[in-house]
């Protein structure tokens, strides 16, 4: 049997304790060349390779499974390289073993375990982007483009009639495909101008009312059925000099967020009040909070929590208002309470007047 | 819609609603009995709770991936045949997808693809055994 490597980057050599999860290598007759401590913590008291633990066999066995305990074994039977891999959080592991003939020789090369993140120089600012960023935009885009041209495959095969009830089905996969492509896109560009700063302008005197009011009405645009309310307490002066763009971006990702998760209908409160160090927005909810394990990950460049999967855009809204922040030499906090909303607070410099 | 009487029972997965649907509805179209399942974990169950010809799942999602879907699959249904589907992720799609033919799918199927290409790819590994006999689009 010969396996093909992954068609990926150049591998990262990772040590057997560095796998994420358990890893067992075992021989073609069950035998274990290699396990790592938390494949160990798996076995059970008295277990023998091959038996209670059982373990998945590549090489000429490949695909069979007697139990599977969340690592990898390998067999190297026929004395060749194999390469094969397994999967925790979201890693992906080349694994080659070689038989010698005083035992075995094992590499782990790893090409999808969480590589340390690509930094960037814009303006003399640090900025941190997700590595193989091309890789997990291109994986973004795809599936609304497949369900689109799914769609039209439907049509084309198989409409009969516009007005069918199938093809009304299958028009409204396409127009939503469609919808969620060109938010993946406003998205993806409102990440190239604030992150990398594409489109730096400097500090101008904005209208905070209009200003905030302007960002309502595009939320709205968005999605019609949505309420917006906005607030400016008493000392917040109505002209401030600030860079618009990275604040109008960070206001539309954390708007989009409030609204896009909530219930149909769903009602966002905008409060803006003056700082010692400038203005802060502070954007309110009333969804389902943050799910519990996502917090971490909420402002990761196209992370899309489990509520968000199939509501179009990249999952980049929360990285562009995080980016923007930033920018803005502010910061972007957010506090939840489960079943109870989520305030998201963007603070950032700026200098009332004109 | 025009069908075409064909046995073959398949298990369509992936956890894009709207994906799911077209995929689903092309097959059927096609003639193919199609159950689906939204993550991996309904997956699991279906395939726990049912027989299965050829399952053709998604590679990322979110809980229990695709992944675990084949590896769960061979070890209650050894002979099901599978196809992998993906748009990529952390690393680019090919490489999910040839990980995907070491474990044992006997097709694979790179998003975004057209409706000639899913059915071209569930009739050719119905009718093939392995990963050799499926032709990757």
């Amino acid at each position: 049997m010969s396996l093909s490597p992954p068609d990926a980057a150049p591998p990262e050599m990772v040590g057997l304790e560095e796998v994420p999860g358990a890893l067992v290598l075992v021989d073609g007759e069950g035998r274990i060349a290699a396990l790592n401590q938390r494949a160990r913590a798996l076995l059970p008291k008295g277990a023998r390779p091959g038996s209670e633990w059982g373990v998945l066999l590549a090489g000429k066995e490949a695909g069979r499974f007697e139990r599977f305990v969340g690592g990898l074994a390998v067999d190297a039977t026929a004395g060749q390289e194999f390469k094969f891999a397994t999967r925790a959080k979201d890693s992906a592991l080349r694994v080659e073993v070689v038989r010698r003939p005083a035992g075995f020789s094992c590499s782990l090369h790893s090409i999808g375990a969480e590589p340390a993140p690509r930094r960037i120089c814009v303006d003399g600012a640090e900025v941190s982007l997700p590595a193989n960023f091309l890789a997990q935009l291109t994986h973004k885009l795809r599936n609304h483009v497949a369900s689109a041209h799914a769609a039209a495959y439907l049509m084309r095969t198989h409409g009969r009639d516009l007005a069918g009830g199938h093809e009304q089905k299958w028009m409204e996969a396409i127009r939503q495909s469609v919808g969620s492509l060109r938010q993946a896109l406003d998205q993806i560009d409102a990440f190239e101008q604030t992150a990398l700063g594409s489109a730096a302008q400097g500090a101008t005197a904005v209208d905070l009312p209009g200003f905030l009011e302007s960002a309502a009405v595009r939320a709205r645009q968005a999605l019609p059925a949505s309420t917006v309310t906005l607030r400016v307490l008493p000392g917040a002066k109505d002209s401030w000099r600030v860079e618009e763009l990275p604040l109008a971006s960070a206001l539309d990702g954390l708007l989009a967020n409030a609204l896009k998760f909530g219930p149909p209908g769903s009602t966002a409160s905008v409060l803006a009040r003056a700082t010692g160090a400038g203005l802060e927005i502070v954007v309110s909810d009333t969804g389902d909070g943050v799910a519990p394990g996502e917090a971490e990950r909420l402002f990761t460049p196209f992370f899309q929590g489990r509520n968000a999967r199939n509501l179009g855009g990249c999952g980049l809204g929360l990285a562009v208002a995080r980016a923007a922040a930033t920018r803005l030499k502010g910061t972007l906090t957010y506090e939840h309470t489960e079943g109870r909303g989520t305030e998201f607070r963007l603070s950032v410099r700026a200098v009332a007047g004109r | 819609m025009m069908t075409q009487a064909k046995s073959a029972r398949l298990l369509v997965v992936d956890d894009n609603t709207d994906l799911l649907e077209v995929e689903s509805e092309i097959l059927r179209g096609a003639g193919y009995e199609v159950a689906t399942a939204l993550s991996g974990a309904e997956a699991i169950a279906k395939i726990r709770g049912g027989r299965f010809d050829l399952i053709l799942t998604d590679i990322l999602m979110a809980d229990k991936d695709g992944f675990d879907v084949m590896m769960e699959a061979r070890r209650i249904a050894p002979g099901v045949k599978i196809i992998a589907v993906s748009g990529g992720g952390r690393v680019n799609a090919s490489s999910y997808l040839a990980i995907a033919k070491t474990m044992g799918a006997g097709g694979t199927l790179l998003k975004p693809f057209s409706g000639e290409d899913l059915v071209g790819v569930v009739a050719r590994t119905l009718a093939g055994g392995g990963p050799e006999a499926a032709k990757q689009t």
